[in-house]
């Protein structure tokens, strides 16, 4: 990918899948390489994506592995009487800053939006 | 910014310091009971608010205490930041770790760090919403 990168300019859009030099066609090696890398990434991709649906349950089969351990020892790990303040301030005290992190940018936005100063 | 008439002033002195009071009962037992950091800043700002409406301000000051509410935001929301990268640094290998002892659940003072979470949350949401609040009323008294 790096390489492809590396070796591809702006003049390469306009450039066609081949070349004719002296009257003979030849295959433009750029777009070989093109062509073979995404095939590579699609198929790698694909791969991957195969490998994980293995693991996942059956269709219709219900399993609730991180929740059943939220609940039976979220008082314990967290030392928190409410579940959900143990949850959303320890296990999941990401997704809390980034709700914090919104309201944040809705004052920013407010701020920049409400200002006479600046609009003439 | 003029002020509404005597019944509501009246109504407003006696409600207001019980209304910032259950604000923040919501937010330091926010690890024991329903409610949290959002719903006690929620109602802390709406006793601010209660307070500019009924009473009216004059430009300049709610301007200063426009920046001063902002500049209360930000800072809350800063250390939160360090307090998830000091539990960070202290060992664990995830961010927002629980580094205070736990204690025993159900009493004031336990669980950790989620206290100081909430009241630092708390004070972020009360100060962003009466930010809002006071923006909006700077830019009528502006307008005219």
């Amino acid at each position: 990918m790096i390489a492809v990168i590396r070796i591809s300019t702006r003049e390469d859009l306009t450039e066609g899948a081949t070349i004719k030099v002296e009257g003979v066609r030849y295959v433009n090696l750029r777009s070989a390489v093109y062509f073979v890398t995404g095939l590579l990434f699609v198929l790698g991709f694909m791969y991957y994506f195969i490998k994980s649906t293995l693991n996942l349950d059956p269709f219709g089969v219900h399993s609730a592995r991180m929740a059943q351990v939220y609940i039976e020892q979220g008082a314990e790990l967290t030392g928190s009487a409410n579940l959900v303040a143990g949850v959303l301030f320890d296990f999941r005290a990401y997704d809390t800053l980034g709700e914090a992190t919104i309201l944040i940018t809705a004052v920013v936005g407010i701020l920049t939006v409400l200002r006479l100063k600046g609009r003439k | 910014m003029t002020g509404m008439t005597n019944i509501v002033k009246t109504v407003t002195r006696i409600i207001g310091g019980v209304v910032f009071l259950f604000g923040l009962y919501i937010v330091t037992h926010g690890h024991l009971s329903p409610g949290g950091g959002f719903a006690g800043g929620t109602i802390i700002a709406g006793a601010f608010i209660l307070l500019v409406l009924a009473y009216g301000d004059n430009i300049m000051h709610l301007r200063r205490i426009k920046e001063e509410s902002s500049a209360l935001e930000n800072i809350a929301i800063f250390c939160i930041l360090i307090m998830a990268t000091v539990g960070f640094m202290l060992g664990a290998k995830v961010f927002f770790n629980n580094f205070l002892p736990t204690g025993v659940a159900g009493q004031l003072i336990s669980a950790g760090f989620i206290p100081l979470f909430n009241i630092l949350i708390g004070i972020e949401v009360a100060a962003a919403l009466f930010t809002i609040f006071l923006a909006f009323v700077i830019f009528k008294e502006e307008e005219k």
